[in-house]
C-alpha cells in the first residue's frame, strides 16, 4: 500500500530522515515507534503533503507522491496529535465544514458526517460544542474528521494522548475495527508501547531519521528471549561483570539475550561468579517484550546524543 | 473527489459560517470592531467640534498683534479691537513664518493679526493663521477689522467735514484702499486646510475611527488563524485538498463582511448618533457608489495585513502586540488620531506611508469634497497594491511553512 525507498529530509543543519525504506501492507495496522526527534512526524507530514521531501520515492496505493499528490490525499486521511478542530463549534459545526473543506455538498456531505459520527460513535453529541468535551469526546472528534472521507489510509499520531486508561481502551478497538471491518491500512505512532504491542500487526523503531528495526509484531516479540540468572550477592563481582558487552546487571540478577553472542557471554560470566563464590539461586528465560526492544535499540541513541551535545 | 465550482461555493459558505461563529463567540474582538469606533466617534465629534468647522465666540477669540507700522492708524485699529472684546497680544517681530508660528505657541493663540505701512502711508493688513481656525472665525475677524477701519473713515469724513462729501469720485477713491479685508496666510498650508474645505468634526471623525476599527479586524483574524496553526488544524487542512488561495479566500470573505458591517454602523452613528448629543450630523457630499468603494479596498487591506501577520506571528499575544502597534502608528501618522492639516508641514508628508492616510483621503475626499471615484483613484490604487503585496508574502510564508 505504502512503499518508500530511500527518502531523505533535512531541515536546515538537521538530517531528520536519512535514507529510509519501508514498506507498509494494505490493510495492516503499522505502528511507527521512536524516541522524540526520530523522525515520525517528519516522514507523516511527507505521507499527507505537508513537508516536501529532498529525495527518495514514496508511492501510495501505486500513486507517485511527485507526480499524484492530489489522489493520494483523497485516499488518505490524516489525525494529528492536537485536537485540530474549533473547539467553540459544535461537533457537527466542525464535522460539516472539515466535510465541506473535503469537497462534500448537499445530501453527500450528511450521509459523510452521519458515517463519521457514528464510526466515531460521537452522535449523541453532535449538538454540543467541542469545548465541553472530555478528553476521550475531543479524540473521538478528532478521529471523525478524519474518517469523513472513508480513506483508504489513516495516519494515527498519538491518537490516544491524554485520555483515561478505560477510553484508551475502547479507541483502540475501535481503531482496529477500523481495519478489520472497513480494511483501512492504519498508520499508528505512540509514546505508549503497550498500545503499539496491542494494536499493530507490524512494528517499526525509527532511530536517528532510519529504521533500525521493523519486523511482523509476533517477529518481534519471539525473536530474542532473555535468560536471566538470578543470584544472591553481586557486590564484589558487579565491577568485572559490569564490563562485559552484552550482559544487563540488575540488582540480583543478571540478564542476556539469547542472541549469536549468547554463549560467548556465558562463558565469560560464569567464571566470575565462581571466583567470588556468588551463589545462582535461579535461571529463567523471559520473553521479550517491545519495551525492551524499544529501550535496548533507543539506549545507543541517547548516548550519541549526550556525546553530541 | 474533485472540486467543482459548487463545491467550493459549498466551502466558502461553510467557512463563512465558521468564522463568523468563531467571531461572534469573540467578545473582546467585537468590542474593539464595534464598541471602540463608536465610542471614539461620538466622543471625538463632540470634542473636537468647536475646534473644526464651528465658528468660535467673539469674546474669545485671541489675537496676535504684531504693529510694524505703529502709526496713529494702526494704534486706532488695535484700541477698537479691544473694545471689541477680542484677546491681544502685542509682539514685535519680524514677519517670517517661522519666527510667527514660534509667537502664536508661546502666547496660545492661533491667528496672528500683522499691520504694516506701505510707502504710500497706508495701512496693510494681513492675518496669518494656524488651519484649525475655521473659515467663519476668519471671515467675524475680518469683518471687525473693516467695520473698524470703515468707522474711523466716516469719523475722519464727518471731523474733516471736506468737500469729499459732496464729491462721490473722491470719497469713492478714499473708501477703495483701507476697505480692503486682511490677506489671509495659512501657517502649514495644505490643500484641505483651504477654509471652505476643511472637515467638520464628525466628518473627520467618522472615517478616521472607521478605517482605524477597521485595521483591528486584525484581532479576530490573528485569533482564528494563530489558533488554526498552535491547535494543528491548519495542518490537518493543508492534509486535505485545500489550495492555500481557497483557504485564505475562505477567510477573506467572512471579514469582508464584517468590515462593511463597521461601515454601515459608524456612518449611521455619525448621521444619526451624534446630532442625538448636539453634534452636527454627516453629511456626505459624493457619491454613495465611492464610499462603497472606499469600503471595499480599505476592508482588503485591513484583512491582508492581519493575515500577513498572523502568518509570521507564532502566538496570538505577539501578533496582537506587534499588529496593534503598527496600526497606531499607521494611525498617528494618517492623520487619524491628528487631523492632518493641523499638523506640521514635516509630518504631513510622513503620512504618506501610512494605507490608514490613504483610505482616510479616500473617504474625505467623497465625504467633504464630493469627489467622484475616479478622482480618488491613486488612493484607491495604493490601497489594492498594498493588499496585493501583503497577500503575496502571506501565501509564500503558508507555501514554504507548509510546502
Amino acid at each position: 500500500m505504502i512503499s518508500i525507498d530511500s527518502l531523505n529530509k533535512s531541515y536546515d543543519n538537521h538530517h531528520a530522515l536519512k535514507d529510509l525504506s519501508l514498506q507498509i501492507a494494505k490493510g495492516e495496522i503499522f505502528g511507527l515507534l521512536g524516541i522524540n526527534g526520530a523522525g515520525k512526524t517528519t516522514l507523516i507530514s511527507i505521507l499527507n503533503g505537508i513537508s516536501k521531501k529532498d529525495a527518495g520515492t514514496v508511492l501510495v496505493d501505486q500513486f507517485n507522491i511527485d507526480q499524484d499528490l492530489k489522489k493520494i490525499k483523497r485516499i488518505s486521511s490524516l489525525i494529528p496529535q492536537k485536537f485540530a478542530f474549533y473547539p467553540t463549534l459544535t461537533a457537527y459545526q466542525n464535522l460539516e465544514y472539515f466535510a465541506a473543506v473535503n469537497g462534500y455538498t448537499g445530501n453527500t456531505l450528511k450521509q459523510r458526517i452521519h458515517y463519521a459520527a457514528e464510526t466515531a460513535r460521537l452522535s449523541h453529541v453532535l449538538e454540543q460544542k467541542a469545548t465541553t468535551f472530555s478528553g476521550g469526546l475531543k479524540r473521538r472528534l478528532n478521529l471523525a474528521i478524519g474518517l469523513l472521507t472513508q480513506p483508504k489510509i489513516l495516519y494515527l499520531d498519538e491518537p490516544t494522548a491524554g485520555v483515561d486508561p478505560q477510553t484508551r481502551a475502547k479507541l483502540l478497538d475501535e481503531i482496529r475495527t477500523l481495519s478489520t471491518h472497513e480494511g483501512m491500512t492504519i498508520v499508528y505512532t505512540s509514546h505508549y508501547i503497550e498500545e503499539v504491542e496491542y494494536i499493530c500487526d507490524h512494528v517499526a523503531i525509527l532511530h536517528q531519521g532510519n529504521i533500525k528495526l521493523c519486523e511482523k509484531k509476533e517477529v518481534l516479540l519471539g525473536r530474542a528471549p532473555t535468560i536471566c540468572i538470578k543470584v544472591d550477592d553481586l557486590s564484589v563481582a558487579r565491577p568485572m561483570l559490569q564490563t562485559i558487552d552484552g550482559l544487563e546487571v540488575k540488582h540480583n540478577s543478571l540478564c542476556i539475550p539469547k542472541s549469536d553472542h549468547f554463549e560467548a557471554c556465558l562463558k565469560m560470566v560464569l567464571p566470575i561468579l565462581l571466583e567470588h563464590q556468588v551463589r545462582i539461586i535461579d535461571i529463567q528465560q523471559v520473553t521479550s517484550r517491545l519495551e525492551d526492544i524499544f529501550i535496548q535499540l533507543s539506549r545507543p541513541l541517547k548516548a550519541d546524543t549526550r556525546i553530541n551535545k | 473527489m474533485m472540486r467543482t465550482c459548487k463545491s467550493r461555493l459549498i466551502l466558502l459558505t461553510y467557512s463563512l459560517k465558521k468564522e463568523l461563529h468563531l467571531i461572534f463567540q469573540d467578545m473582546h474582538a467585537l468590542l474593539v470592531l464595534f464598541v471602540m469606533p463608536t465610542v471614539f466617534i461620538l466622543i471625538m465629534s463632540l470634542a473636537m467640534q468647536n475646534t473644526l468647522g464651528t465658528q468660535q465666540n467673539q469674546h474669545h477669540i485671541k489675537l496676535l498683534v504684531i504693529d510694524q507700522a505703529a502709526s496713529d492708524a494702526s494704534k486706532k485699529i488695535v484700541s477698537a479691537l479691544e473694545e471689541a472684546s477680542f484677546i491681544l497680544n502685542h509682539h514685535n517681530l519680524e514677519i517670517d513664518k517661522q519666527a510667527v508660528v514660534t509667537a502664536l505657541s508661546a502666547t496660545n493663540t492661533q491667528v496672528a493679526l500683522i499691520i504694516q505701512s506701505n510707502e504710500a502711508n497706508n495701512l496693510n493688513l494681513s492675518l496669518m493663521t494656524e488651519p484649525v481656525v475655521d473659515s467663519r472665525t476668519l471671515a467675524l475677524i475680518s469683518q471687525t477689522i473693516v467695520g473698524i477701519q470703515t468707522r474711523h473713515l466716516i469719523e475722519q469724513l464727518i471731523d474733516e467735514n471736506t468737500e469729499a462729501l459732496t464729491n462721490s469720485q473722491t470719497l469713492q477713491t478714499l473708501l477703495e484702499e483701507p476697505l480692503q479685508s486682511p490677506q489671509i496666510t495659512y501657517l502649514f498650508r495644505t490643500e484641505s486646510a483651504e477654509p471652505d474645505t476643511r472637515p467638520s468634526s464628525v466628518q473627520q471623525s467618522v472615517p478616521a475611527w472607521l478605517i482605524f476599527s477597521m485595521f483591528f479586524i486584525l484581532i479576530p483574524v490573528a485569533n482564528t488563524f494563530i489558533n488554526e496553526k498552535n491547535f494543528g488544524t491548519l495542518e490537518r487542512l493543508q492534509s486535505m485538498e485545500l489550495s492555500t488561495s481557497l483557504f485564505l479566500i475562505g477567510k477573506i470573505i467572512p471579514y469582508f463582511l464584517i468590515n462593511q458591517i463597521q461601515i454601515i454602523l459608524m456612518l449611521a452613528i455619525g448621521r444619526f448618533g451624534v446630532p442625538l448629543l448636539g453634534g452636527q450630523a454627516l453629511e456626505v457630499n459624493g457619491p454613495f457608489e465611492g464610499l462603497i468603494v472606499m469600503g471595499a479596498v480599505v476592508s482588503l487591506a485591513a484583512i491582508s495585513f492581519a493575515l500577513l501577520i498572523s502568518a509570521f506571528s507564532k502566538t496570538t499575544e505577539m501578533s496582537t502586540t506587534t499588529g496593534g502597534m503598527i496600526n497606531i502608528v499607521f494611525g498617528a501618522i494618517g492623520g487619524i488620531m491628528v487631523p492632518k492639516f493641523v499638523m506640521p508641514e514635516a509630518m504631513q508628508s510622513l503620512t504618506q506611508i501610512s494605507p490608514m492616510a490613504w483610505g482616510l483621503e479616500g473617504f474625505l475626499g467623497i465625504i467633504l469634497h464630493g469627489q467622484r471615484i475616479q478622482t480618488i483613484l491613486p488612493e484607491i490604487l495604493l490601497l489594492v497594491t498594498f493588499a496585493a503585496t501583503c497577500l503575496l508574502i502571506t501565501i509564500l510564508k503558508l507555501n514554504k511553512s507548509y510546502g
